[in-house]
């Protein structure tokens, strides 16, 4: 169970956020997903809860129960939860918004096929504003997944007791990405965006750079050397931290 | 911290200090055919920033390397330990080129071997017997095997931030390459905490193999800490009552404070003593003494290496603790500490920032309290070393009986000329 909670948990506060990323800043779904009003709420039962809102003002997403929820779906556990991000098993029972479950099938599943395609290892994306965007949203989904990681998952549970408290800063050099992940009360927390407060800073010379670490052509150890990216500040917290959003690749590859 | 772009700023770019063409030329090179072009503590990502370090040497000598780009430095990290002799010291290399002149890898061992016991079992005074490998990583776990032999038990007890090499019971969960059962049967414990010490003997009573621990702490990143007063009398009675057999992890700081291993210094006797590192001076050797009562169990644990016979090692080794005796290196290296430090010190004050010296002078650890994040003190770190005198900011450092008066005025002055250069951008301290 500990494990399916764990991939339910990522699914929605990781894939949520990643595919509201795509809503706002993929060119093929910017403009229209403005034209979409739709606030859809996934329960599962025994288990965590989330939200995707997508509306003129852009997309968004949430842990818990939102307001105005317009497509309300309750699964069975977090195994069904999981199973449905797969496109796989049976449908979820809809609560809310019967009528409106098209709008799943056709412009949400399409989104979540834009995303697979994003971020799918070892496809070759047609253009570079492509592969940023593919990039930024693989730098988002290690920050979203941290926290997450952090609390579920056994090994990086031993590893973020071990990490020293502090905040991380993983940004690239020409400002295409900024996030960063605090760990304070023995808690981690993440965001994206510049932090007030910086103990330690993992930044990469631009997106190109991150993509050649994030997609393995180089590892860690030579990316540094090579400039590609560079680390300061609390290294314990970098090194585990970056250990941490290692093993995300096990869960949503 | 301040803001981004000053952080960044490469100074280097300003015509301060050394660039390394060469280097970054052959890191490429060597990213090629070797993962991550170079692995392990030699890597990268300790050396911040960047761009301050060399990553290739081609020739060394006393206490100084060149890199490949032609810039000399002196050097406090003496290859992470082993150089405790300085680089090419003549008694050393000439007894290990009269010995490969013989023989050195070999079908049989060679006399050399039983020599360098017979000396190591009179040097160290816990040692009734001795055994060789190559690394320290070798006979930490020979160590670990023999108390398991010894016991029949499983649990080893550790301290947290203690390092005894990259086995994968040794390393910390989530490295990639281990699995959970790795760590399974090792207990961390906090330094110098004999109440945790005696907590888990008792919550795991019949089932702790081992104890093993450096004579100091010494983990990297972090202050270290010698052993509290009565610190070690307190754990040997436990591990005695016990039935623990007490491993000490000499691979570090072993002939840097008392040739008689550590353990003479602070005044108490392990049952076991893993040397390695200072032993040959550079030359690829490592030890573990013990007492008679674990002679029959350390002979019955299978562990060998095609190359753990050299002879040339060995003689090697041989030589240097004959030249560490002659030298009373530990009192030398501690005058060479002191004063290196003291000077240190005292330079910071001038520019106003504090420099915490810990661990023993030998070896000291140190670092700008001035700045938390440890931000400041690695950009002094870089300062030094792209003006000559080689540190990383995250590990201790090592002193050698090569270190001359002239090498501790000349760091002085780099010293000098970092810190002011970290004042103009940094100021007083990093918030």
């Amino acid at each position: 169970m500990g494990a399916d909670i764990l991939q339910a948990r990522l699914n929605l506060e990781v894939v949520l956020g990643l595919l509201a990323e795509v809503a706002n800043t993929d060119p093929l779904f910017r403009e229209r997903s403005r034209t979409w009003r739709e606030t859809t709420w996934f329960k599962a039962l025994g288990g965590p809860e989330g939200w995707i809102r997508f509306s003129p003002d852009g997309a968004s997403h949430g842990i818990g129960k939102p307001e105005g929820v317009t497509i309300g779906l309750v699964l069975l556990s977090a195994i069904h939860l999981n199973r449905m991000f797969r496109n796989e098993g049976l449908p979820p029972v809809p609560v809310k918004g019967i009528g409106r479950l098209s709008f799943l099938k056709k412009e949400f599943t399409e989104l979540g096929t834009r995303l697979q395609t994003l971020t799918r290892p070892g496809i070759t994306l047609r253009s570079k504003e492509e592969e940023h965007l593919s990039t930024r949203l693989m730098l988002n989904a290690a920050v979203r997944a941290v926290p997450v990681l952090a609390e579920e998952e056994g090994t990086c549970a031993k590893l973020a007791a071990a990490t020293p408290e502090g905040v991380l800063e993983i940004a690239t050099l020409d400002g295409a990405f900024s996030g960063w992940i605090r760990k304070e009360g023995g808690r981690f927390t993440a965001g994206l965006g510049k932090p007030e407060r910086v103990t330690a800073r993992m930044l990469f010379r631009d997106l190109d750079a991150a993509r050649i670490v994030l997609t393995g052509k180089e590892t860690g150890f030579a990316a540094i050397g090579l400039g590609l990216t560079r680390i300061e500040g609390l290294i314990p917290l970098v090194d585990n931290v970056s250990l941490i959003m290692d093993r995300l690749e096990r869960y949503l590859a | 911290m301040t803001e981004k772009n000053e952080m960044l700023e490469n100074t280097t770019e300003r015509g301060e200090g050394f660039t390394y063409p060469r280097s970054r030329a052959l890191l490429e090179r060597a990213c090629r055919v070797i993962p991550g072009g170079i692995y392990g503590h030699f890597g990268p990502p300790p050396c911040v920033p960047p761009e301050a370090y060399p990553f290739f040497s081609d020739w060394a000598e006393g206490s100084r390397f060149r890199d490949v780009d032609g810039h000399e430095f002196i050097d406090y990290m003496c290859a992470y330990g082993p150089m405790i002799l300085g680089y090419k010291n003549p008694v050393v290399d000439e007894a290990f080129k009269t010995q490969v002149a013989k023989s050195d890898t070999g079908t049989l061992a060679a006399p050399v071997m039983v020599e360098l016991a017979e000396y190591l079992c009179e040097l160290v005074p816990i040692a009734d017997w001795a055994f060789f490998a190559k690394n320290g990583a070798d006979v930490t776990n020979l160590a670990v095997m023999t108390a398991r032999a010894a016991t029949g038990r499983r649990k080893i007890i550790a301290i947290k931030g203690g390092y005894h090499g990259t086995t994968p019971w040794m390393q910390s969960p989530g490295h990639h390459g281990l699995i959970p059962d790795d760590w399974t049967h090792v207990i961390r414990i906090p330094w110098n905490d004999v109440n945790a010490l005696r907590q888990v003997l008792e919550e795991n009573a019949g089932d702790v193999a081992g104890f093993i621990s450096s004579p100091y702490h010494h983990p990297v990143f972090a202050d270290n800490e010698l052993p509290a007063p009565g610190y070690w009398d307190e754990v040997s009675r436990l591990l005695r009552r016990h039935g623990v057999v007490f491993i000490i992890d000499d691979v570090r700081a072993g002939f840097r404070l008392h040739l008689g291993g550590s353990c003479e210094l602070y005044g108490f006797k392990p049952d076991l003593i893993c040397f390695s590192k200072a032993i040959g001076n550079g030359y690829p050797i490592s030890a573990l003494v013990g007492v008679e009562s674990l002679r029959k169990d350390v002979g019955r644990v299978f562990h060998t290496g095609s190359f753990w016979f050299g002879a040339g090692p060995m003689a090697a080794a041989l030589a240097t603790l004959k030249e560490l005796k002659r030298l009373d290196a530990p009192a030398l290296l501690r005058e060479t500490g002191e004063k290196l430090l003291n000077g240190m010190v005292e330079v910071a004050k001038s520019h106003g920032y504090t420099l915490k010296v810990s661990g023993e002078p030998s070896m000291p650890y140190l670092r700008i309290t001035d700045d938390p994040t440890m931000t400041l003190h690695q950009y002094w770190c870089a300062e030094c070393t792209r003006r000559g005198a080689y540190f990383t900011s995250h590990h201790n450092w090592f002193i050698s009986t090569a270190h001359t008066e002239q090498d501790i005025q000349k760091t002085l002055e780099i010293c000098d000329a970092a810190f002011r250069t970290i004042k103009k951008r940094f100021g007083n301290g990093i918030e």
